[in-house]
This record gives C-alpha cells, sequence and structure tokens, in this order.
C-alpha cells in the first residue's frame, strides 16, 4: 500500500517580486509504502531538508501534489494540517527539539496530551516505549539531565509515541556519537518492523543510511539515485559508499571499522 | 562602521524591549521635572503655599529621584543579563572587554538622552496645567503662573545625565567579572525544577491568615499599635506566595493526571512552575507596590472626599466648648450665633464633676445618668440603669469599636473635695456621645440622686460644665469657630477647649488634599514602572518562547493552541500580583476605614477600577507587542 506520494514537487525559496530566488526542489518525484525503510541523502544544500518539510506538512511546495494515505495535503487549512500532523505523523530533528521545562515523560506524552486521548492508555504507551528505548530509568529526568543519546530517543519516542502512518527525521544520528547513533538505529529499525512504521531519514551518514531498506539520493533538487538493500548490510554500505563518492562528497573509509 | 554605530543599530534591534524602558524613564524624567520647577518656583518665596506642602513636594522629589535611580538600574543590569549571549559572542569574536563595556555604555546613554529630552519637553508643554492642578488643591486664590525655570531644567538634565552614566558605568563592573564562557552558558536551561517545602508554604498561609485577620479585626487603637507588625505578615506572606505556595499549588495541579494531561495545560504548568519562582521577585515587588499604591491613593480620596463625614463622625456636636471662656456667657454666646446667622437645632449645658481616682492616680470626670441618656438618644444598646453606688465608664474618643462590656466585681474610689467615695464598676460603653475635650477623655456616669450630692461636695474648682451646640448649618459657623478659637487661646492658652466640626472638617482636607495628589502622582509612576518591569520580564522570554513554538507547530499543535499558550502565560503574569495587591489593599482598606465605622468601598471600587483600565491597557499593548513578535520570528525562515 502506498503511504507517501509526491508528484511534480517544485520548491522556490524566496519571492519572484524581490529578485533573489532560489529554487531548492526540481520536478521531484518519490513513492513511498507501507512499513518501509527509506534513507534520503545527498549533498549539503542539496534540498533534502526542504523536502522532508514539505513532506511534513510544515512547508507548503512552490508547485506539485502531495498525497499522503490517499489524502492531498494541498486542500487542507491550516488546522487540518496541524490536527493531521498531531494524529498522523511523526518527527525526529537532529536538535532534538525536547521541551526543557518538560520531563522526558511529559516531553514523550505531548502528542497524546494534545489528543487528549484517555490517561491510562498514555501511561501505558509511554511505559511500553521507553522501556523498548531503554529510556525508562530516566523518565522524570529533565531533558538537560541525560546523554544526548537518551534525549534523542526521547525524541525518538515522541514521534512514535501516537503510532504515526509516517514518521520524518532530519538527520537523527547528526548530533550523536558512533555508538548512539549505533543503537538508535538499530531500535529504529526493530520499532519499524514491530510496529509496521513507515519511516523516513534524511542523512549524511552512510552508515546511518545502511540500516535503511532504500536510500535515495537527490542532488540540486532531483532525484540523482535510489539504491535498495540486498542481503548484506556491509554490502548496502559499500554501495552508499561508491554512490556517495560519485556524487562528490568526502569518503568513509574510516567507518568501515564501526560494523 | 565604529562603536557608536553598532550601538545604535543594536538598540534599534532590541527596540521593542527597550522600548517600556524607555517610556518609564520618560515619564520619570517629566514627573521630577514638574515638580523641580514648582520647587524652583518664585511663588515659593510668598507666604501663601503652606510649609508642609513644601517639604511634602521635596518628598516627592526625593521620591521619584530614588526610584529613577532604582528602576533604572535594575533594568540596565536586566538588560544585560538578557543580551549575555551577544556580548559573549562579540567577546569571541576578539572584541576586548573595554569595547564592549564601551558599547553598552553608548546603548544607554542614546536611550536616556532621549528619554531626558522627551520627558523635559512633556514637563514643559504640561507645567501650566500642572500648576493649575496645584492651585486648585491647595485653593490659591490666584493660579500659579507659568515660567520656565532653569535651574529646574538644569537639575533635571543633568541629574538624569548622571544617573544614567553613572549606571552605565557601572554596569562595566558586572561585565568584567563574568568570562566569555559565563555568557555563553544558558542559565535558563539548566536551572534545576523549582521545589517547595510544606513548612514554608504553611508559613505562608498562616503569615497572610493572620496579617488578614488582624486587619479585619483591628480598630483605630490597635490598628496604631499593631500596623508594622501587619506590614510585616504581609511582605513575609506575599514573598513566600510567589516562591513557595506558587510552586505546590502548580505541583498539586501537575499531580492530578486528569488536569495536567490535558491539551495544553502540560505545557503552560510546567512553564509556569519555572516562570513564577524565576519572577518571584518582580511579582512580589509589584503586588506590594501595588497594594500600597491602590490603599494611600483610595484612603487619601477616601478622606478628602467624606472629610464632612468623619468631621460629623468624629465631633457629633457642631461647636463644643469646655468649661466658660471669659466674656463668653450662653447668653452672649446666644448673641453671637444671631449674629453669624446660625439657627441652634439643639443645645445642650452639662455639668460634670472632676474627680481624682485613688489607685488609679488619674483624673476622671463623673456625669449623672440622666445627661447622658439625653446625650446618647435613643438607642437601647446604650442605655444605662444604674443603681445606687454603681458606676459606668465611657469611652468616647471613637478610635476604638462601639461595644457594651459588662464588668463584675470591680471597686473603684474617687475622691472629691476631702471625701472619698467607693464604687462598684458595672458596665463598660464604647460608644460616640459627643466631641471629645481633654476633660472628657475619661469620664464616668452615675446616679442622678448621687450625681447632686457629691455636686455639693465638690469645690468650685472640681466642676465643669460643657456646652455643646448643634447648628442647622454648620458650614456656616467658620467666622464663629476662629473667633471663639482666638478668644480661647488668649484666655486660656489652649485650643482643645472649643472643639468644632468646621475645624476638623479644615483640618481633615488640609492634610489630604496634597496628600491625594502626590500619591495619585506617585501611583501612576510606580505602575508604569512596575508595568515596564513586567513587559521586559516577558520579553525576556522571547527565544526560548519562539523555539517552544517552532517544535510544537511541527508536532501538531494549532496555531490557536499555541496562542492561547503565551497568553495564558502574559495573562497569568499580570494578573496574578494585581489580583493579590487588590486582596491586600482590600483588607488594608477595612483597616484604614475604622474611623467610618463602616468600609467605605465606593471610591476603593472607582480606583481599583480606574487601575484596572491602566493596567489592561498595559497588558494589551505587551501582549500585542510580544505576540506581534513572537510570530515576526516564527514565520521568519532563520527559525526553521
Ligand atoms: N528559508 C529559506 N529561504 C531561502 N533559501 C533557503 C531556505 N531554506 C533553504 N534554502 C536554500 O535551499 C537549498 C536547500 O536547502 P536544504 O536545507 O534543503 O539543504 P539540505 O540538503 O538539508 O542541506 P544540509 O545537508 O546542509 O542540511 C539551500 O541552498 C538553501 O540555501
Ligand atoms: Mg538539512
Amino acid at each position: 500500500m502506498i503511504i507517501l506520494e509526491a508528484k511534480n514537487l517544485s520548491k522556490i525559496y524566496g519571492q519572484k517580486s524581490k529578485g533573489v530566488t532560489y529554487q531548492a526542489l526540481t520536478d521531484l518525484y518519490l513513492t513511498i509504502h507501507q512499513g518501509e525503510f527509506v534513507g534520503i541523502m545527498g549533498p549539503s544544500g542539496s534540498g533534502k531538508t526542504t523536502l522532508l518539510q514539505i513532506l511534513g506538512t510544515i512547508d507548503r511546495p512552490t508547485s506539485g501534489e502531495i498525497w499522503i494515505e490517499g489524502q492531498n495535503v494541498a486542500n487542507m487549512s491550516d488546522d487540518e494540517l496541524a490536527d493531521f500532523r498531531r494524529k498522523r505523523l511523526g518527527f525526529i530533528f537532529q536538535e532534538f527539539y525536547l521541551l526543557d521545562a518538560l520531563t522526558l515523560k511529559e516531553n514523550i506524552l505531548v502528542p497524546l496530551v494534545l489528543e487528549k486521548r484517555p490517561i491510562a492508555e498514555m501511561e501505558q504507551r509511554v511505559n511500553e516505549l521507553a522501556k523498548y528505548l531503554g529510556i525508562d530509568q530516566v523518565l522524570s529526568h529533565r531533558p538537560y539531565e541525560v546523554s544526548g543519546g537518551q534525549r534523542q530517543r526521547a525524541a525518538a519516542a515522541r514521534a512514535l509515541v501516537h503510532s504515526p502512518a509516517l514518521i520524518l527525521a532530519d538527520e537523527p544520528t547528526g548530533n550523536l556519537d558512533s555508538k548512539s547513533a549505533k543503537s538508535l538505529m538499530e531500535s529504529l529499525v526493530q520499532l519499524n518492523k514491530k510496529e509496521q512504521s513507515t519511516i523516513l531519514t534524511v542523512t549524511h551518514d552512510p552508515f546511518t543510511a545502511s540500516y535503511c531498506d532504500r536510500v535515495i539520493f537527490i542532488k540540486d533538487g532531483k532525484v540523482f539515485t535510489e539504491i535498495r538493500r540486498g542481503e548484506s548490510r556491509q554490502a548496502f554500505f559499500q554501495q552508499i559508499m561508491q554512490v556517495t563518492t560519485a556524487l562528490g562528497g568526502e569518503s568513509y573509509e574510516l567507518a568501515k571499522s564501526r560494523f | 562602521m565604529n562603536l557608536r554605530s553598532l550601538a545604535f543599530k543594536n538598540v534599534k534591534h532590541h527596540m521593542r524591549s527597550y522600548l517600556a524602558y524607555f517610556l518609564s524613564c520618560t515619564f520619570s524624567v517629566w514627573m521630577f521635572y514638574l515638580y523641580a520647577s514648582l520647587l524652583f518656583h518664585p511663588i515659593l518665596q510668598s507666604k501663601e503655599i503652606p510649609k508642609q506642602f513644601m517639604a511634602l513636594m521635596f518628598l516627592v522629589e526625593g521620591m521619584v529621584g530614588l526610584f529613577s535611580i532604582l528602576f533604572i538600574g535594575y533594568s540596565q543590569s536586566a538588560f544585560l543579563r538578557n543580551r549575555k549571549h551577544d556580548l559573549g559572542l562579540l567577546q569571541c569574536l576578539g572584541m576586548s572587554v573595554k569595547h564592549v563595556t564601551r558599547i553598552i555604555f553608548w546603548e544607554n546613554m542614546m536611550v536616556g538622552c532621549l528619554a531626558i529630552g522627551v520627558g523635559v519637553c512633556l514637563g514643559l508643554v504640561f507645567s501650566k496645567l500642572f500648576y493649575l492642578l496645584v492651585s486648585v488643591v491647595l485653593d490659591l486664590t490666584e493660579p500659579i503662573s507659568f515660567a520656565i525655570s532653569f535651574q529646574a531644567l538644569g537639575l533635571t538634565i543633568v541629574g538624569f545625565l548622571l544617573i544614567f552614566s553613572l549606571l552605565s558605568w557601572w554596569s562595566r563592573f558586572t561585565i568584567r567579572k563574568q568570562s566569555i564562557a559565563d555568557l555563553f552558558r544558558e542559565a535558563v536551561k539548566e536551572k534545576p525544577a523549582p521545589a517547595f517545602s510544606t513548612w514554608k508554604v504553611v508559613l505562608s498561609l498562616l503569615c497572610l491568615g493572620g496579617a488578614y485577620f488582624l486587619a479585619w479585626t483591628a480598630d483605630l487603637k490597635s490598628l496604631v499599635q499593631q500596623f508594622v507588625f501587619i506590614f510585616l505578615l504581609v511582605l513575609i506572606g506575599t514573598q513566600l506566595l510567589f516562591t513557595q505556595l506558587s510552586v505546590a499549588i502548580i505541583d498539586y495541579l501537575q499531580k492530578k493526571k486528569p488536569v495536567f494531561y490535558h491539551g495544553t495545560n502540560l505545557i503552560l504548568l510546567s512553564q509556569l512552575r519555572f516562570r513564577l519562582k524565576d519572577n518571584a521577585r518582580i511579582l512580589f515587588m509589584v503586588s506590594i507596590l501595588c497594594s500600597v499604591v491602590l490603599t494611600s491613593v483610595s484612603v487619601c480620596f477616601t478622606y478628602y472626599i467624606e472629610a464632612e463625614k468623619v468631621a460629623t463622625d468624629q465631633t457629633p456636636f457642631h461647636l463644643s466648648i469646655e468649661g466658660n471662656i471669659q466674656g463668653m456667657s450662653p447668653q452672649e454666646m446666644e448673641q453671637h450665633f444671631k449674629h453669624q446667622g446660625l439657627q441652634v437645632i439643639q443645645e445642650e449645658h452639662v455639668p460634670l464633676i472632676l474627680a481624682q481616682m485613688q489607685k488609679e492616680k488619674q483624673m476622671v470626670s463623673l456625669m449623672s445618668q440622666s445627661d447622658y441618656q439625653r446625650l446618647t438618644g435613643n438607642p437601647a444598646t446604650y442605655a444605662l440603669s444604674l443603681h445606687l453606688g454603681e458606676m459606668a465608664f465611657i469611652d468616647s474618643s471613637g478610635m476604638a469599636k462601639d461595644k457594651v462590656e459588662t464588668l463584675s466585681n470591680k471597686r473603684v474610689n474617687v475622691k472629691i473635695g476631702d471625701r472619698t467615695n467607693s464604687f462598684q464598676l458595672v458596665k463598660h460603653v464604647v460608644h460616640r456621645i459627643w466631641n471629645e475635650h481633654a476633660k472628657t477623655k475619661f469620664f464616668a456616669v452615675v446616679t442622678d440622686q448621687q450625681f447632686n450630692q457629691l455636686k455639693k461636695w465638690a469645690p468650685d474648682s472640681q466642676q465643669l460644665t460643657i456646652h455643646a451646640y448643634r447648628f442647622s448649618d454648620w458650614k456656616k459657623s467658620k467666622g464663629l469657630v476662629l473667633d471663639l478659637d482666638r478668644l480661647a487661646k488668649e484666655k486660656k492658652g489652649d485650643a482643645y477647649h472649643v472643639q468644632s466640626t468646621y475645624e476638623l472638617y479644615q483640618a481633615v482636607k488640609e492634610i489630604f488634599s496634597p496628600l491625594m495628589f502626590v500619591s495619585l502622582f506617585i501611583g501612576v509612576l510606580f505602575f508604569l514602572g512596575a508595568g515596564s518591569i513586567l513587559y521586559f520580564r516577558i520579553f525576556t522570554e522571547l527565544p526560548s518562547d519562539v523555539k517552544q513554538w517552532v517544535v510544537l507547530h511541527k508536532i501538531g499543535m494549532r496555531k490557536k493552541e499555541g496562542i492561547f499558550l503565551l497568553k495564558a502565560q502574559i495573562f497569568l503574569l499580570f494578573s496574578i500580583p494585581f489580583v493579590v495587591g487588590i486582596c491586600h489593599a482590600s483588607a488594608a482598606m477595612h483597616m484604614f476605614s475604622a474611623l467610618f465605622k463602616k468600609p467605605i468601598w465606593d471610591i476603593y471600587g472607582m480606583s481599583v477600577l480606574a487601575y484596572m483600565v491602566i493596567y489592561g491597557l498595559y497588558y494589551g499593548w505587551t501582549k500585542r507587542m510580544y505576540m506581534h513578535d513572537v510570530l515576526k520570528y516564527v514565520n521568519s525562515p532563520q527559525s526553521e
């Protein structure tokens, strides 16, 4: 089942009237199926964040269509979009974006609380996720009291807590050391299997990307190429490395040791 | 680009958060100039302006000056704290501490000079109106003429320039003390969640409860004794209210899951927990200021407007004379009244006997029961039916609450002439029955029979008659009262012998009209200061509010909910101290209206309403500015 479909997507920053415009995305097509774990890679400035924000309905495209779960996003009002995001989408950001005044548990609960779900359900869901992600010991701490990896896992739990149809992550491992990155990615893969959730993640890191089922490469706002994972992750990693190098990125020889 | 133009750019960039500060500074300069120009006015040499009024003006000038120093000092250090990050960055980019402090100095001086300029101009424009007001308040026959005083101008400009430059020069020390790392460290984030201790919460409730109870039951006598104590209790209670009780209440709400885990409550309560405690000192100051200002303004207004009521309440007789003034026998008095066009509607000539209390070594005046009954009039509550050998003490000072107390087993021995009489003290009555004279402060009632007997024994020196009159229109008695006063003073050297409604009325008005005038100005000044400090505090939270908005927007919070979150916080920060202030002021009002027998609420209500309007405008303005800024940042591309 197709969960997300982007057709003919373009994004132009700036106003024509003011003269300075920048075409960040050009005629981009993208299809994602239910339960897929998809990575997006590309050089800096290629439009990855832009794409993710448009898919996440935070920004509107200049032209083109986005269908999520059979609904055309363009026809929704701002309030409908907010409701849609709250119910059907989950976000993980590079900067974690946890609220400092809230404990980790409260942070994770925010989407459910805004939804005004029953309390018993909330508690059960948080405990389940926290245990799964290994942060059940630090739930009552506030973000600055825990490590970066724990923070990012809390952010992931927040993105997952309301069982969204689609999870969007922008460089979720960007601020983590390799060990934390590895354990976060493994958790995400397992959740992806267990809850049948669909995950779309932007990353610079071939190692992180190697956890995906499929990696889409973007260059200058267009899809450059796309590769699928075979049996071995190591081989997939090598493939990703090759494309990255072809795209003009730096090489990741050293990263091999991380397996 | 030199330092000055960098400073100028900074001011422009931070304009909004500087705005309230600027307005308050301008208002201070404006007020300072108005009062200074009056102090230096040539009319000061004339006798027409009472000395007390000038003293009051000096006091106001001093207060405005002091307020300015504190307010400007506080605001500058707050600005600096807010801009830590900026300044740290400048230092990282290789700017020396000297340069940074110089930038700060120029920024402050720019805002300061502008405030001085605008304030002085406003002062010049409004001084005519101000003089007119003063003339009205002082009942001057000829209004004070307009004059530009160069001394006042100089004092204001030089004074404020000094304040601004000294304080911003001072701020360099705070910058120097901080290392760059300190400047970068985000203090807000790493603060532990505010906690409370149960005993302090209990203490706060006890202090406030105790103070309110004392204030509610106080009469004039206990008021004087307990005033400082009550005030201290309120201070401690309010301080704890904001640091402890607020956290306790929020903690309680956070534990109630159905409330806490319900929509935006989660975020609102969590943030309030931090912000109420962070702002405890300001909330405390604002609520105390608010209550002091509200109370003093309404007390002054009430007494001024109700001077008539105070006067007639405190002096049941429009004219009362103790003893006989030479050349003013009752018959001659009649003549006088006729001459002045006064119509007497009641007159009393009450004989008294002055007796020496033996144990207490004090004089007491005795009165007959029938005289007493006539003076109290109808209410049966205060009627007495004494038997032979019994006595009742009467307190007619109006300082304590009315009551009738039955006593038992108390004997009093009084000496009249050289005989000693023993009485059984049976009642203690507190009730205003007539004007108070030196010798009637302390008096007692005995039966008619005994009174007549004692009167025979008493030598002339121990006898006295009080002459009391009620007129159809006491306001016409001005001439008479002044005449009598002069006479009494000439003959006996004691003004206390003549007690009149008119004099009291005049005295109350004389005290309260300048007080009212002054408290109004000071009130507005304090209020603007309080508002602008709140305004600034709210703007300090801008970056974190913007960040929160962005996060929640992505998670799927509706715009409406986001706006509600911001508005609710601003509303609470403004309204909590105002409500607390109103509560305190109501209790204080009740206490201070003891003189009226019943509290006068209409004037208080009106001043609360007026303040609510000013405060409401301030709140509305702050909210608009803040929402505008948050939305601007949220919608700008950098925030994504
Ligand atoms: N709000 C904006 N206004 C104008 N131009 C923008 C805006 N946001 C992004 N751009 C431009 O669009 C292009 C794509 O930006 P985007 O952030 O999507 O890149 P990216 O692939 O995420 O890069 P990186 O890997 O560095 O995060 C960039 O050249 C950027 O300068
Ligand atoms: Mg990016």
